[in-house]
């Protein structure tokens, strides 16, 4: 098995993109089977990324290609960059690939984006395998949350149920133009669930202005699908797993009024979300302002993270806007039905996401041997948190997968992954996959 | 001449990110190496260009003596940031009031250990 990483920042595209060719493709003996692609999302351009997706696949004599644009990219032997590319490139016998898939409906349709994602997953036959798909992230209009501010009115509050299916027609509307969450994805992971599909990893790509984000598959690029692929081996296991920052625990509070269809937060405690959030905190509008209003108002260091009875806290992005008296979340309709839900702050820290990097990695690699690779989806809030120590939580996986293990890190807007019977939609959170051999259990010898 | 590769594309590289209004190469006693600004230079960035000028060995002797490898100033509404290249240069890049600074730190710390290397 042959596997190649890289990363290379250059202000042109084309430089960057000749940079990765030669450091990641002319590094593999013949033509890979599968190259996972990755570009910034800075060079903004979709015809900038077209010839550079084109070159990709013409220098690597594969179309087997599949990625997108993220607002960071890292691989195991380079820095992060913000202004560049990063590469992996596999070429294997033992491991198998689903030709990669695409499908540009998937914020109007999930369910034919499962179906996609699951007809990939049924071809595959070798023992063990792992679905892995990128989607459009988090993308909105300038006047989104002036359109917002519908959800405060007297009547939002008074007749709830009209106003999610009203919620419901507006997703679908945003949809069709292209805009919107990515709770779809939240859908998907639910459909192959009951589809008997069993390990899947994906991520949302994302433009932190939230402009344009792109998914590439073979030599085509879309701004609004899903893409995605399926890896399979008899010989190596998946191992999988995910984290966040759960270091430090702030107050509980209750949810107290919502509208579930738009996950949008009224009342928290009974009283004005917006409010309540931030007295919660501790933090004044103004600072609250001065701190996150460059960052679209994303709660960076104060996560809102939920947990069903006798299940784990998984965390979502709180958007508290000062224009609005509620909150804009990220937070799943299936999670706001629930009678028992316990809802928490989490305190966020730079040394906390190294941790649960480490964390992370070490849980997914701790049944397998002879490391092969890994592929990490981590939130771009998590790279906003670090900022130029990112590279520290890098360091952290390669001491927790060993030094000669390749990976590629994705800073995605949304991390998404089925771990058995298990989904998990969740934010600001550390998503991974590293394939091995299973470890050999050692026998107790009686003497 | 390859302008795509040294230490003047690195620079060149920092201008082209977001909200960046220039980058400057220092020397730690004050002299220029190499510098890249945007066309549209104000009096407000020209002054700050000046006040860096004038207090880069000061800045450098403190990062020096505490260890640090970043230092961040806010100055006549830009941003400073002074990232350690070796024990003689310092790379200092200007930013606007829009800049995402944890975006911007992770370019400049690769552009300061890219341009170590040609030094």
């Amino acid at each position: 098995m042959q596997i190649s990483t890289g990363t290379t920042s250059h202000r042109s595209i084309n430089q960057a993109t000749k940079n990765v060719i030669k450091d990641v493709i002319e590094d593999i003996n013949g033509t890979p089977d599968f190259v996972l692609v990755a570009f910034t999302s800075n060079y903004r351009q979709s015809d900038e990324y077209k010839q550079a997706l084109s070159k990709i696949c013409e220098e690597s004599g594969t179309t087997n290609v599949m990625g997108g644009t993220f607002p960071g990219v890292a691989t195991s032997n380079e820095l992060p960059t913000t202004q560049g590319c990063s590469l992996m490139a596999i070429k294997s016998s033992e491991i198998s690939f689903e030709k990669p898939f695409s499908y540009s409906n998937v914020r109007i349709n999930p369910k034919k984006g499962s179906e996609i994602i699951f007809d990939a997953y049924q071809k595959q036959k070798n023992k063990s395998k792992i679905g892995f798909f990128l989607t459009p992230g988090p993308l909105y209009q300038d006047d989104a949350f002036e359109q917002m501010k519908i959800l405060d009115t007297i009547f939002a509050k008074k007749f709830k149920g009209m106003f999610n299916f009203i919620g419901k027609i507006i997703d679908k509307s945003m949809g069709k133009g292209g805009y919107g969450g990515t709770l779809f994805a939240e859908k998907i992971l639910h459909m192959l669930l009951n589809q008997g599909v069993e390990n899947i990893l994906g991520g949302a790509t994302i433009d932190l202005d939230m402009k344009a984000c792109y998914q590439f598959s073979g030599e085509e690029i879309f701004r609004n699908a899903l893409v995605g692929t399926v890896f399979s081996s008899d010989k190596y296991e998946f191992g999988h797993g995910w984290t966040f920052d759960r270091s430090q625990k702030s107050k509980k509070f209750d949810i107290s009024g919502f509208l579930k269809s738009s996950g949008y937060i009224q009342y928290i405690n009974e009283r004005s979300a917006n409010r309540e959030f931030r007295d919660i905190i501790g933090i004044s509008e103004e600072l609250y302002e001065e701190a996150f209003g460059n960052f679209a108002y994303a709660s960076l260091l104060y996560l809102s993270a939920l947990k069903k009875p006798n299940k784990e806290y998984v965390p979502f992005v709180s958007v508290c806007h000062p224009i609005l008296d509620g909150v804009v979340t990220t937070i799943p309709e299936r999670y706001l039905n629930e009678n028992k839900i316990i809802a928490d702050f989490f305190t966020q820290s730079g040394t906390g996401i190294q941790k649960s990097a480490y964390d992370c990695a070490t849980n997914i690699s701790k049944n397998l041997e002879n490391l092969k690779f890994g592929i990490f989806i981590n939130c771009s809030n998590r790279l906003l948190i670090a900022g130029d120590k990112i590279d520290k939580e890098n360091m952290k996986i390669k001491e927790a997968l060993g030094d000669e293990v390749p990976f590629i890190t994705l800073y995605s807007g949304g991390e998404f992954s089925l771990i058995g019977n298990n989904p998990v939609y969740s934010s600001v959170s550390v998503h991974g996959i590293v394939a091995g051999e299973n470890k050999v259990p050692i026998k107790n010898v009686v003497f | 001449m390859n302008f795509n590769y040294g230490i003047s594309s690195e620079l060149k590289d920092l201008n082209y990110l977001d909200d960046v209004e220039g980058s400057v190469l220092f020397r730690i006693d004050g002299n220029v190496i190499d510098s890249v600004f945007n066309d549209n230079q104000s009096q407000d960035l020209l002054r700050t260009i000046q006040w860096s000028k004038s207090n880069v060995e000061k800045v450098s002797m403190e990062m020096k003596n505490n260890n640090l490898q970043k230092v961040t100033y806010e100055l006549n509404d830009f941003y400073i940031l002074f990232f350690v290249v070796n024990r003689v240069t310092v790379l200092t890049t200007f930013a606007n009031q829009n800049a995402n600074l944890s975006l911007l730190s992770i370019e400049a710390k690769r552009k300061s250990q890219n341009i170590s290397q040609f030094l």
